[in-house]
């Protein structure tokens, strides 16, 4: 093998310890090694110069430089290879810099030791594969689950990139949980109009003929990989032509059956077909088949009678199975509220005028059970309300983290409690305020000047106890210090922590992404690519990664469409990066040794073959299943067994 | 009769197994007698070395050399016999691995001498006799062969033509060699395993095989194995996954777990560091999540300690062959 | 710079104290960064090492350690990222449990502990790193050579 070696004196910080005439001697004994050049900086301009010319002039067949980290330089220097048209992956860094004369203090070792690391690379570029990068059609076109804003913001920005977009929404409504809040913080913006903009576009503008949004659907099955998913979805019917629907309504007058409410958690009642809300996109209703007298034997035919336009209201609609293929999947599910009845203690559930602030937010909607305004069961408005923050929050027996969302709503209701009730008081109960960024906290100090409003910090929620004696609520709780108090009011809001969806276990089965320990779908880095799920392809987008507020989500939806945009770029093929594990399929006996330890799942056992498949592009070379196969049927590309031993046995020369 | 070629059996350091798979030949036996001349075979017939040494070199057509190599008659008799045939066949799991025999390289011959001279309880032997090469008895001086440190395998004394592993080998092994040679059908090349795959046990054995996470341990006579289902998957260590494929994986057949006879797969060194490597990556330790170092350090240890004797039960048939070969000392 | 020269000088020419060999395996994602960043902040460190760079500690195989020490190595270090850390998840889990079937089987062939030695080095533990190869070097000092040597040498025979 004629290999050419290059040493880079790295502007003399290498030759002060390391002799380059002794290396080069050394060198010169081995038969592999064609010639041995030095240059004074070789990663710089002149420097890759001067090693494409000098490659160009010698061709070698492999190529060793020892100088600094291959961390640092070995994309640099592959780039220099490939322009000359040697393969890149004909090339190994020995790392003398770094490794030898930072580190070691007398010449002479150190000397030795480059000598040895050169000779280790030199043994092994000469087993070098000659790899390629492969190439790969992709499906452009994407799903996104979940119409939140997180959802609506990705699907609309991959929409106006010209891609085609599935929108699958579990709800027959668009907008996710902002629509139902009356007003938003930090400025108190209109709830549902802040997402009307948006769900315009998505529903009726330029480039909604790009969305396709089905509603009342969830995804039940996800085969293939990034470029190539076949995604199939079950669409619940909504026994209401979203095409031919005109809105009108006159079908919800004309129902006799009512049932629960579930859009305002159950605190009213609504029409078996009805919309989920006034004002609620797509304008368009639908009927719940378990509320409607026609599932109890009945022959009611009322609501298609009343409708003006035919063939509106189907009663023959059913359940279908869609297929649609996609390149990537955006997951923008949302989060929950962590469940109150964890904490007996508060009364949730068990004692009347005690609510999460979810279902506070439908009471202080115009379009929530009481239209917007707020009442205690008897009719008559509360006199004072309390607040409890942090509930299962910041607490090892419950959630841990603080979700970082709660402190901004709860005084975002101070603000609107006050605007409705002058005269009423506000008890903020909490174990710790947090209200970052830089509009947030003007809510906060609007509470804290209200005279009308008062503060309590508690040490612990397992002290505190909420009792109900005729309508009247008492909060016993003990402070930091450990004293005891009471609080009297007429309402309870409980602000729980924010908790990965309630879908998180079954969508994360269908598509392979492990939740993290807090029941979120699991970044593939918490500050580096939060927007990303561990398996490629995959990329996640709002609450449903972590707790966040509406900007954050907005935010990451338009990053999860970046990802996509970039990823799955027009024009561009998908590149494979050979640098993977690839399985001989003559040694491969099946054994499925390697079918677990695989952290992408890329290994599979086509049934056709019976032996193990490795999937290039859910590979990302780690080389574990390389090291677990018993009968050496994997290679770890450019990690072979071989070329270590190569290594290994010339540096202990 | 001069004209019908030769044929050896030698038995070395082995228990006698690779002798009664000659005759379980049955009557193919007499096949094998007409078309050749069954010259030499120590527990069968009566030549003497002497005849052997007598012989032209090359002489002997095929020699089937079972056992390992652990004194120096069996290192002499493996350099006659190579000398004197012309298809020298490692035969049995002992002559190509090293096999039970083997297994004493995790000791010392010191070892060895203490616990069956000194040591053992039987033993009846005040004056602390060891046996040594030269005896000066009034009659002459006795000879016994030199007792090596090490156990070696047939290949790493003398070269050899061709494999036939199993404990014991598979009769229509030899039968396939003794055929090609009669017809005079061209023979695979060199150093080839007869009748080896290029594959695993696994490949030939019909269990239902899913992706491996075993969370416990278990000894043969603990637990009655679902017999569908791949044994390793039931926590009994099989040796299949990092055993060459060939036997018709017989063992496993009848729910009992491969012990590894056929030696490492192709292309793999190390049979036991296979094994290591396949059965550490498949712990089940029900998840990651939020352990520490240390605690995956503990647990691993809480499933491993299901196993005794790792080296012995990894390597039974290859630790003379093996990367380490031995215990160092 | 002129006295540890003379120094070192010195102790080359006398036989000077055993100098082992050893063989680290570094996951390239946080143990070999922590080691350029021991290069970057030049903490003086014992040369006794030799790196060989993989992706992931995942990828070590039990081989390559036997085989390290059949070639002559002294002691192999593995160097992982902390748990958790893996940039594949799960490679460092893989490589405890298989050293810890490692350690298990080198006591039978009477290979110390010590010998083989794996631990978690992130990309910012330049220190640790030095520590961490420092003391094995001076672990291995102690214990003296493997001696394993050729392979013909331990087959040697020799009177019973
Ligand atoms: C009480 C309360 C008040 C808040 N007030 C504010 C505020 O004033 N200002 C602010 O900035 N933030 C506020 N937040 C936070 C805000 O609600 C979130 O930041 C925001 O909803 C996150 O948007 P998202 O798109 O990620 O999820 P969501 O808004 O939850 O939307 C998720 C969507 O996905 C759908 N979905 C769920 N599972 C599936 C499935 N399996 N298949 C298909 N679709 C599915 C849901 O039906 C929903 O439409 C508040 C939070 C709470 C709890
Ligand atoms: S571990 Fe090796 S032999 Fe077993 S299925 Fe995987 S690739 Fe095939
Ligand atoms: S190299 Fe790693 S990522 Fe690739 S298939 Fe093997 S285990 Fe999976
Ligand atoms: S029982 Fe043994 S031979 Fe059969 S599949 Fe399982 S490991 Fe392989
Ligand atoms: S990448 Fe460092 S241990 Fe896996």
């Amino acid at each position: 093998m004629k290999t050419g070696v290059y040493l880079c004196a790295c502007g003399g910080t290498i030759t002060e310890k390391v002799n380059f005439e002794k290396v080069a001697a050394d060198l010169g004994k081995n038969p592999e090694v064609a010639y041995v050049h030095t240059a004074e900086f070789l990663c710089s301009e002149e420097g890759k110069q001067f090693l494409e010319q000098d490659l160009t002039e010698h061709r070698p067949e492999r190529v060793v430089i020892a100088a600094c980290s291959p961390r640092e330089i070995e994309g640099v220097f592959m780039q220099v290879m490939e322009r000359v048209g040697l393969n890149p992956y004909f090339l190994q860094i020995a790392n003398i810099r770094e490794h030898v004369a930072w580190i070691t203090p007398d010449p002479e070792r150190a000397t030795a030791k480059a000598s040895a690391l050169v000779r280790g690379a030199v043994a092994r570029v000469g087993l070098h594969q000659p790899l390629e990068r492969k190439e790969l059609d992709v499906c452009r076109d994407v799903v996104v689950v979940g119409a939140g804003p997180a959802g609506l913001k990705a699907a609309l920005c991959l929409a106006e990139a010209g891609r085609k977009v599935v929108l699958v929404e579990k709800t027959p409504v668009l907008g996710g949980m902002p629509v139902r809040y009356e007003e938003l913080f930090p400025n108190m913006e209109c709830g549902p109009c802040l997402l009307e903009p948006v769900m315009g576009e998505v529903l009726h503008g330029e480039h909604a003929h790009n969305i396709e949004i089905l509603t009342l659907s969830e995804v039940v099955e996800v085969k293939g990989y990034y470029g190539n998913f076949a995604v199939t979805i079950k669409q619940a019917p909504r026994y209401v032509d979203t095409v031919k629907c005109v809105g009108c309504g006159e079908c919800i007058a004309a129902c006799p059956a009512a049932t629960k409410n579930e859009f305002n958690y159950g605190l009213d009642e609504r029409k078996a077909i009805s919309l989920p809300f006034a004002g609620s996109l797509p304008n368009v209703p639908f009927l719940a088949f378990d509320a409607c007298l026609r599932a109890h034997g009945e022959d009611c035919q009322l609501c298609r009678a009343a409708c003006p336009v035919e063939g509106a209201v189907r009663y023959d609609d059913s359940a279908k199975l869609l297929e649609r293929s996609a390149g990537a999947i955006v997951v923008a599910v949302g989060s929950d509220l962590y469940d109150c009845t964890r904490l007996p203690a508060l009364g949730y559930g068990s004692v009347s005028g005690v609510y999460t602030s979810l279902e506070f937010e439908r009471l202080l909607a115009r379009n929530g059970p009481t239209g917007g305004e707020l009442r205690l069961p008897d009719g008559t408005p509360p006199k004072s309300v309390a607040i409890v923050h942090c509930v299962g929050s910041l607490d090892e027996h419950h959630q841990p983290y603080c979700s970082g969302v709660c402190c901004n709503y709860a005084f975002k209701f101070n603000h609107l409690v006050r605007k409705q009730l002058p005269e009423s008081r506000i008890h903020h109960l909490y174990k710790e305020l947090v209200t970052p960024g830089k509009e947030e906290f003007a809510l906060c100090r609007h509470a804290g000047h209200d005279p009308q409003t008062s503060f309590w910090r508690y040490g612990d929620i397992a002290d505190l106890q909420v009792a109900a004696e005729d309508g009247h609520h008492t909060i016993r709780y003990r402070d930091t210090a450990g004293t005891s108090g009471q609080i009297e009011a007429d309402m309870v809001i409980l602000c729980p922590a924010m908790v990965g969806p309630e879908s998180a276990g079954r969508l994360s089965a269908v598509l392979d992404t492990p939740p993290d320990q807090f029941g979120f779908f699991q970044e593939l880095h918490g500050k580096l690519d939060a927007a990303q799920s561990k398996v490629r392809g995959i990329y996640l987008a709002g609450a449903c990664q972590s707790p966040m507020d509406i900007r954050g989500a907005i935010g990451q939806g338009i990053a999860a469409a970046g990802y996509v945009l970039s990823g799955l770029a027009e024009g561009r093929k998908l590149t494979i990066d050979p640098i993977t594990a690839a399985v001989n399929e003559l040694a491969c006996s099946g054994c499925r040794v390697c079918g677990s330890v695989c952290p992408y799942k890329a290994i599979s056992f086509p049934p056709d073959k019976q032996v193990a498949s490795v999937n290039a592009l859910l590979c990302h070379g780690c080389g574990t299943c390389g090291a677990a196969c018993p009968a050496a049927a994997i290679q770890a590309h450019h990690f072979a067994s071989p070329q270590i031993f190569a290594e290994m046995e010339a540096i202990l020369q | 009769m001069p004209d019908k070629p030769k044929l050896s059996v030698y038995w070395a350091s082995s228990c006698g197994g690779c002798e009664i798979a000659v005759v379980n030949l049955h009557e193919k036996i007499l096949e094998v007698d007409r078309n050749f001349d069954f010259f030499f075979c120590p527990c069968l017939l009566d030549t003497k070395y002497r005849d052997i040494e007598a012989l032209d070199d090359g002489a002997i057509a095929i020699t089937l050399f079972n056992g390992a190599i652990r004194t120096s008659e069996n290192e002499e008799m493996a350099l006659l016999l190579r000398r004197k045939s012309q298809l020298l066949i490692a035969y049995g799991s002992c002559s190509a691995g090293g096999a039970i025999p083997a297994l004493s390289n995790l000791s010392t011959r010191a070892g060895h001498m203490r616990t069956n001279y000194l040591e053992g309880p039987s033993l009846d032997n005040p004056g602390g006799i060891l046996p040594q090469t030269a005896t000066l008895v009034p009659e002459g001086e006795l000879e016994l062969p030199a007792f090596f440190e090490t156990v070696k395998t047939l290949p790493q004394v003398v070269e050899v033509d061709y494999y036939i592993p199993g404990c014991p080998p598979e009769s229509k092994q030899i039968w396939s060699v003794v055929e090609a040679v009669i017809q005079g059908t061209p023979l695979p090349p060199r150093g080839s395993v007869l009748g080896g795959g290029c594959s695993t046990v696994c490949q030939e054995c019909a269990k239902v095989k899913s992706d491996k996470k075993i969370a416990a341990f278990h000894r043969t006579y603990e637990i009655v194995p679902d017999p569908r289902q791949c044994l390793l998957e039931q926590g009994l260590i099989c040796l299949g996954i990092a055993t060459r494929d060939g036997c018709g994986a017989l063992c496993p057949a009848v729910n009992m777990p491969c012990t590894g006879c056929y030696g490492p797969p192709e292309g793999v060194a190390d049979q036991g560091a296979k094994m290591l490597a396949a059965l550490g990556s498949d712990l089940d330790l029900g998840g990651y999540k939020g352990l520490t170092e240390e605690q995956v350090a503990r647990q691993a240890d809480a499933i491993l300690a299901g196993i005794p004797d790792l080296a012995g039960t990894l390597y039974r048939y290859s630790l003379a062959g093996s990367i380490l070969r031995r215990r160092s000392q | 710079m002129t006295e540890p020269m003379t120094l070192a000088a010195t102790e080359a020419a006398s036989p000077g104290p055993f100098e082992p060999k050893i063989v680290a395996f570094l996951c390239n994602w946080c143990s070999y960064a922590g080691a350029d960043k021991a290069g970057a902040a030049q903490i003086p460190c014992p040369d006794n090492v030799r790196v060989i760079r993989i992706m992931c500690s995942g990828r070590v195989e039990p081989e390559f350690v036997l085989q390290a020490f059949r070639l002559g190595a002294d002691g192999v270090l593995i160097l992982a990222c902390h748990a958790g850390d893996c940039h594949y998840k799960e490679g460092n889990y893989r490589a405890i449990q298989r050293h810890r079937l490692l350690l298990q089987m080198l006591e039978q062939f009477g290979i110390d502990q010590q010998r083989c030695r794996l631990d978690f080095v992130a990309a910012s533990e330049g220190e640790k790193y030095v520590r961490v190869l420092t003391e094995t070097v001076e672990a291995i000092r102690t214990l003296g050579p493997l001696g394993l040597g050729p392979p013909e040498a331990a087959a040697a025979p020799g009177p019973v």
